[in-house]
Parts: C-alpha cells; structure tokens; sequence
C-alpha cells in the first residue's frame, strides 16, 4: 500500500464512521454555533461591534470548537482497540498522520461553512461577497490548524492526560496562526484584496508548512513503543 | 546503576571541586553586577532610578531564551538518541527558561510604567515574550502534570516546534502592530560607558548563574530518578511498603 493510498484509507475511514454516527460535526458546530452567540451577547447587542470582531469571532470559534473535534476524532479510536489495529498495519505513521489531519480538516470546513452566514447574519460582515478570497485563508488557517491539531491530539491516546492539557498545549503554538488568519481576513473584509493580506497569508504558509513537516517527523517518534 | 555516585558524598572529586568554585563566581559576579548598577552606572535622566531595571531585566530575558535553546536542544537530541541524559536537560533548561520567564514579567511592567505610562502594552516584543512564557509555561505543565515516557516525547515535539514557531511569533506580531521602533532597542546603542559595562557585566553574571542552576538542576532530576529507581528495585523485594514511598 503507497503512502498516499493509505492516507487516503485512513480519511475515509475517519469519513465514513463521521457520516455514521454525525457526533463531531453536530457537536463541534453546534458549539461554534454558541461560541458566535455568545460573542454577539458579550460584544452588546445595541452596539454593532463592527467587520473587525466578526473576523475574530470566526476564528475562535474555530479555534475552540477545533479542540473539541480532535480530541474526539482521536478518543474514538481507543474504544475496541482501534488504534492499537491501525499501528500494527503495515503502514507508515506518518500515513497515519496525514489521514487523521485531513479528516479533522474537512470537519472543521463544514463546520466554517455553517458559521459563516451566521457570523455574515449576526455581525453584518460581507463575508458571503467576499467568499472568494475568504475561502483560500479559511483553507490556509485550517489546515495548520489540523496540522497543530492531528499531532497533539494523538495526546488523548496515547498519554493519561487525555484531553486535559490539550487546549493548553494547543493555544500558545496557533497564536501566530491565529493572528494571521485575522488579519488576512481583516484585510480582505476591508476590500484591500489579497495585495492587502499577503504578508498574513505567507505567515499562514509557512506555519503551515513548518508544522505538516514537523508532524509528519515527530508523528512517527511519537507512536513508537 | 552500580556507577551511579552521590556527588556531595565526595567532597574532593574536581567535579565538585568546579561547580563550588562556579558558584562562588556566580555569586561574586552578581555582587559586582549590584555595585556597579547602583554605585557606577549614572541614573538616566528622563526614567531615573527606574532604568536600573534594565540592568536585570534584558540579563534575565536572554536567559529566558537560553533555557529555551537548552530544552529545545535537549530534546532534539533526546529524539535522536533516546538517552535519558538528554531528556533531563531539556527538563532543566525549560525549568530555568520558566523562572527567568517570572522575572521577565515582573520586571517589564514595571519598566512599562515608568517608561509607557501602562504596565502592558501590545508592544512586539512584549507580546512574542508573553506568547513564550505561555510555551514555557505549558510544556512544564505537562511535565510536572505527568512523567511517562510518551509525555516526554510529546512534550519534547512541544518544545522543538515551540522553538520552529518563535520566529512566526515574531514576525507575525510586528506585522500585527506595525514596525513601530521600541524604546529597549533603541537604548542599546546609546549606552553611556558606564552604563554598557554595568550591562556586559550583568550579562555575564547572568550567564554563570544559569549554568550554575542548569548543573544544579540537572544534578537533582539525577537523583530524583534514581532514588526512584531504587524505590522500585525495594518495593519489588518487598523491603518497602506502598506507603513508605516517597
């Protein structure tokens, strides 16, 4: 089995289990939902807070409901022994990795996709008309999200603390990520295009970078025995 | 295990001999350090006696950095090697980078005061030493929260991307608040003579201090782990009970 098609195994697993049960997607977003919510009350609800909040509410939003994803995509897998299956397949770790990364992605996409025309609804931001641009940094700052995501939530598994520190461990290394995915958000609600955002989003891929490389070395010495 | 000593059980080996002698230096050179700050170095006119902080303040965030480059290091090569030795001294370094981290803190804002009229601002540089000290802050959490072999690969992968992830922080941060110049940066060119040996001096003293600490330290996880050992070899045998353990 190639590298590639083993991650490939690996998401749709990750994929057809979701569809099965709809746990994460249901409760991440609905908690995103509230998160949004939440903020609407805390910003006031007289006072507009304005484009400039709602750029950040996205992105904690995802942020937090992101750490309730992962730590549920990986503690499913220790019920029936299920990852201890997938580490005695012949596969590489990292294969493991990536798979597990790109099925918190499409989770945590989904979940953007509800709480963007809640956030366009709530706060009055032209998220919707600026999709097109939106949709490349949503994908940027979510995968080094997942990139962050895959390899410390195999925490969960592999270590008592379950998901105690996860959040912890998480927020202080996705700090960067997440200023720079405000910020180029910012700017393109802001109508300065993608000129306006480039620096942010050339943050946002070398984070990304740094972290899928890092992940894919570090995944495999962590699953080691 | 049978070539394992008790340092301090042998008061003449060089070993000891050097780190006494490393001490006394340390504490010599930090009483040097306070002389000169408060009897050498000129009081700054616009912040006074306030400026004095800097004397300990920069000292004190270099080794932050140092501790830092230590664990980062140490883990590295703890990856690499799978040696217990190296796994302790990222432990010691992250430990020193935590508490030079505190003073950092503390001495800041009190620099900000005087020198901002606000104990916190979004400064760059303010905010890249926050987002480390959390970093610091989280990984000894995690080591202190537990100590299994898989929490220090983790929490090794933790400290090696923390230390990837400091130049993002940084360049992120500028970009965030905008290139404006920082008032520390700009002190260190102008110096007056006697201020700038204060400072060299204070720097070195610091520098002893933190390998003073960093051998300490080192030398306790040592111990700590091997009494542990021991602890288990006796209760195997049955020479110790649950309770007596410490």
């Amino acid at each position: 089995m190639s590298f590639l098609h083993a991650v490939w195994v690996v998401f749709v697993k990750d994929l057809k289990v979701e569809l099965r049960t709809r746990e994460i997607i249901l409760s991440t977003g609905l908690f995103a939902l509230l998160v949004v919510v939440l903020a609407a009350f805390a910003f006031g609800l007289n006072t507009m807070p304005g484009v400039d909040a709602s750029c950040g509410v996205l992105w904690i939003a995802v942020a937090f409901s992101g750490i309730l994803a992962l730590g549920r995509t990986y503690m499913r897998e220790r019920d029936f022994g299920v990852w201890t299956a997938l580490l005695m397949t012949p596969v590489p770790r990292a294969a493991l990795y990536m798979g597990k990364m790109l099925g918190l992605l499409v989770f945590l996409i989904v979940v953007e996709i509800v709480l963007i025309p809640v956030i366009e609804l709530f706060f009055h931001a032209p998220l919707l008309a600026n999709i097109h641009m939106l949709a490349p940094i949503l994908l940027a700052g979510t995968v080094g999200y997942a990139a962050v995501g895959a390899l410390f939530g195999a925490m969960t598994i592999r270590t008592r603390m379950k998901d105690l520190l996860l959040g912890v461990i998480m927020f202080p290394l996705i700090a960067p990520l997440l200023i720079a995915s405000v910020k180029a958000t910012e700017a393109v609600l802001a109508g300065q295009g993608f000129s306006g955002a480039s620096d942010f989003i050339k943050l946002i891929l070398i984070f990304d970078t740094i972290f899928i490389l890092g992940g894919l070395w570090l995944f495999d010495v962590l699953m080691e025995d | 295990m049978a070539n394992f000593h008790l340092s301090w059980y042998r008061p003449f080996s060089m070993k000891n001999a050097f780190f006494h002698a490393l001490t006394l230096i340390a504490a010599a050179l930090l009483l040097v350090t306070l002389y000169l700050v408060f009897f050498h170095a000129p009081v700054e006119a616009r912040m006074g006696i306030v400026q004095k902080i800097f004397y300990f303040h920069v000292p004190a965030a270099y080794s932050m950095y140092l501790g830092w480059a230590v664990c980062t290091f140490g883990s590295i090569a703890f990856l690499i090697k799978r040696k217990e030795k190296w796994d302790m001294i990222a432990l010691s370094g992250a430990e020193l980078a935590f508490l030079f981290a505190v003073v950092v803190m503390i001495t800041g804002p009190l620099w900000g005061r005087k020198s901002w009229g606000a104990y916190w601002t979004w400064d760059p540089r303010l905010t890249s030493s926050l987002l480390l000290t959390l970093i610091i802050v989280s990984y000894v959490l995690l080591r202190n929260l537990a100590s299994g072999e898989v929490e220090k690969k983790f929490a090794a992968a933790l400290s090696i991307l923390g230390a990837c992830v400091l130049p993002i922080i940084h360049l992120s941060v500028q970009k965030w608040r905008g290139q404006h110049p920082t008032v520390i940066g700009a002190k260190g060119g102008g110096l007056a003579p006697e201020m700038k040996l204060s400072f060299i001096i204070g720097m070195i003293s610091f520098t002893v201090l933190f390998s003073v600490l960093l051998w300490r330290r080192y030398e306790l996880e040592k111990s700590r782990r091997h009494l542990a050992r021991l602890e288990e070899n006796a209760a195997e045998r049955g020479l110790l009970a649950e309770g007596e353990r410490s």
